[in-house]
Order: structure tokens, then sequence, then C-alpha cells
């Protein structure tokens, strides 16, 4: 019953928040992976 | 360090967008639509001839043209599926292909170009830092957005593709409902092309291939659900978003197109699961 509660919470937040989450990751790596990310310029 | 490149990102992805709230629409309603793509295609066509044509140099033709071209292909697929049952996966492939030939052969397959300014600043202006197509986006997703949330039809356009039976014994017509999801992505589809077209400043049969698959991919990568009854304007553009952020993140880091593919269907494919997923755990 607990496991099925958090699961059900767990898919609340994703459901609500999920995919923006993902983006912002996604541009938090890739402005670690590639300095060049927030202005554009081909890294050297 | 500058925003630049996020404003590139969402300039980038507006196009996409802006037929993904179509998309979104007929995801909703329980269908799919492949034709968005050829739209964009004959709408580049129509509406560059149109501007060349008009010695007034003004924009009421081609968004006339253009809208005429989105309803019309609209109303072509609402009818087919709609009224004379058929798949929408036929339907649309069929439509996709008859409208791709016919901005060929319109075009004979040349580009049409030396489109005026006042057109191509549609495209390729900006009002303030923000981009012209980005603005003309907020106000189509506003506009979305209060459909689906705040009117009778927006709650009918969930409800029949939640449970389509349900909402036609609680006295839905349902056909008409399917009929205007088609129309408003063929609209929106059309509006794309247009302002596509004078973002690239010329008139190009070919333009807009595989537009549609993005815009798909945008929505279930998003949350919308590919049976129907949930997705959201918040959730495309997320999604879309993803998309625009992952292809242009491998630009910069110099990963090939072809890689590029491979990862956007290997996000794709992990969206549907989850999709899958969730309404497995939802009964």
């Amino acid at each position: 019953m607990k496991d099925k509660n958090m699961k059900e919470k767990a898919l609340a937040v994703y459901n609500k928040a999920g995919v923006f989450i993902i983006l912002l990751l996604m541009i938090i790596i890739l402005s670690i992976m590639t300095d060049t990310f927030f202005d554009g310029q081909q890294p050297d | 360090m500058t925003a630049n490149n996020l404003i590139n990102i969402v300039r980038q992805v507006t196009f996409w967008a802006i037929i993904g709230l179509g998309a979104l629409l007929t995801l909703i309603g329980g269908d799919f639509d492949l034709s968005p793509g050829s739209v964009v295609g004959l709408v580049s066509v129509l509406s560059a001839m149109t501007i060349q044509a008009d010695l007034h140099n003004s924009l009421v033709l081609p968004i006339l043209v253009t809208i005429g071209v989105g309803l019309a292909v609209g109303l072509v697929n609402g009818i087919l599926i709609a009224y004379l049952n058929m798949p929408a996966f036929i339907a649309t492939l069929g439509t996709q292909l008859l409208v791709r030939g016919l901005a060929l052969y319109i075009s004979n397959g040349r580009p049409v170009s030396n489109l005026d300014e006042t057109f191509t600043f549609l495209g390729g202006g900006s009002i303030g830092i923000i981009p012209v197509p980005v603005i003309i986006l907020i106000i189509l997703a506003l506009l979305t957005w209060y459909l689906l949330k705040y009117t009778r039809l927006g709650r009918h356009i969930y409800a029949i593709g939640g449970n389509a039976q349900a909402a036609v014994v609680s006295g839905v017509n349902a056909r008409a409902v399917k009929l205007f999801t088609f129309v408003f992505a063929g609209v929106m589809a059309a509006i794309s092309g247009m302002i596509l077209t004078a973002r690239v400043a010329s008139g190009q049969p070919s333009l807009g291939e595989q537009f549609e698959m993005k815009a798909i991919s945008g929505c279930v990568i998003g949350g919308v659900s590919l049976k129907g009854g949930i997705g959201s304007v918040y959730s495309l553009i997320c999604g879309i978003l993803v998309i625009g952020v992952l292809n242009n993140g491998m630009d910069l880091m110099n990963v090939s197109g072809y890689m590029q593919q491979i990862a956007e269907g290997v996000i794709l494919i992990l969206a549907v699961l989850l999709d899958v997923f969730r309404s497995r755990t939802a009964k």
C-alpha cells in the first residue's frame, strides 16, 4: 500500500513538472559540458 | 556570457511548436495528423507566389491564402476521418502525399524567391529582443491554452479523447469536435508555413519535411498521451524545447547529424514507454 502511494506520488510529480525538470537538467549539463552553451559560439 | 543561444533555440523550435499546437489538439482528441509538413510546403509556395503577384505589397492576400489552405486541408482530413470513418493514419498519409505533390506541381519543383521585406519581417524580424515568430507563437499558445482550459469545446476534445463512447452518450457531437481539431491543425500548420517562408525569404515546395514528426515527438516527450484525453500546451512547449535544446547542444558538441537522429529516436521511444507505464499505473 505504501509502495503504491509512493509510486503514485512520484508519477504525480512527474506529470506536473517532470519534463520541465528534464529540460532544466539538460540545460545545466550542456552548459557544464560546453562552456559556450549560453552564447552559442562553437567551441575551439 | 549572454543568453543569445537560448533565444536562438526558441526561434528554431517556434515553427515546430506552432504545428505542435495543432498536433496537440488532434492527439488529445485521440487521433493524429501526418499532413502538416506538406501543408507547410504548399503554403510556402502559394504565399510566396501571392506576395510576388500582389502589387500593393500588402500582407492581407498571403494571410488569406495561408488560412484558406490550412482550412481546406483540415476540412478534407476532418471529413475523411470524422464523417467517412477513415483511419487517421491512412487519411492524413494520403493528404500528406497529395498536398506535397500539389506544392511541387504548382512550383514546378523550383523555389519562389525575391520576397518583399514587409513579408520577410514576419519570420526574420524582432520586436525588442523577442523575434516576431516567438511573439506569434506566444499569442497562438495562449489562445490554444484558453480554448482547452476554459471553453466547452476544449472539454469536449478531452472527453472524446478520454472515452469517445461515453462522450457521445453524454451528448457531445464527436464528429464536429474531431472535424474542428483537424481544421485547427491545418490552420496552425499553414501559419507555421507562412512564417517559415518569411524566415527563409523564399517559397520552397520541400519546406517542412518531417515537421509533423517533430511536432508529434514534442507532444509525446512532453507527456501528451498517444491514447488521447491527456495533454496541455505546457507539456507541448516543454517537449519541443527538450528536442530543441538536445539538437542545439549536440551541434555545439560537434555530434554528427546521424547521431543526433539516433539520440532523438531513443528519447522518443523512452517517452512512449513512459506513457505506456503511466497509463498502466493509472488503471
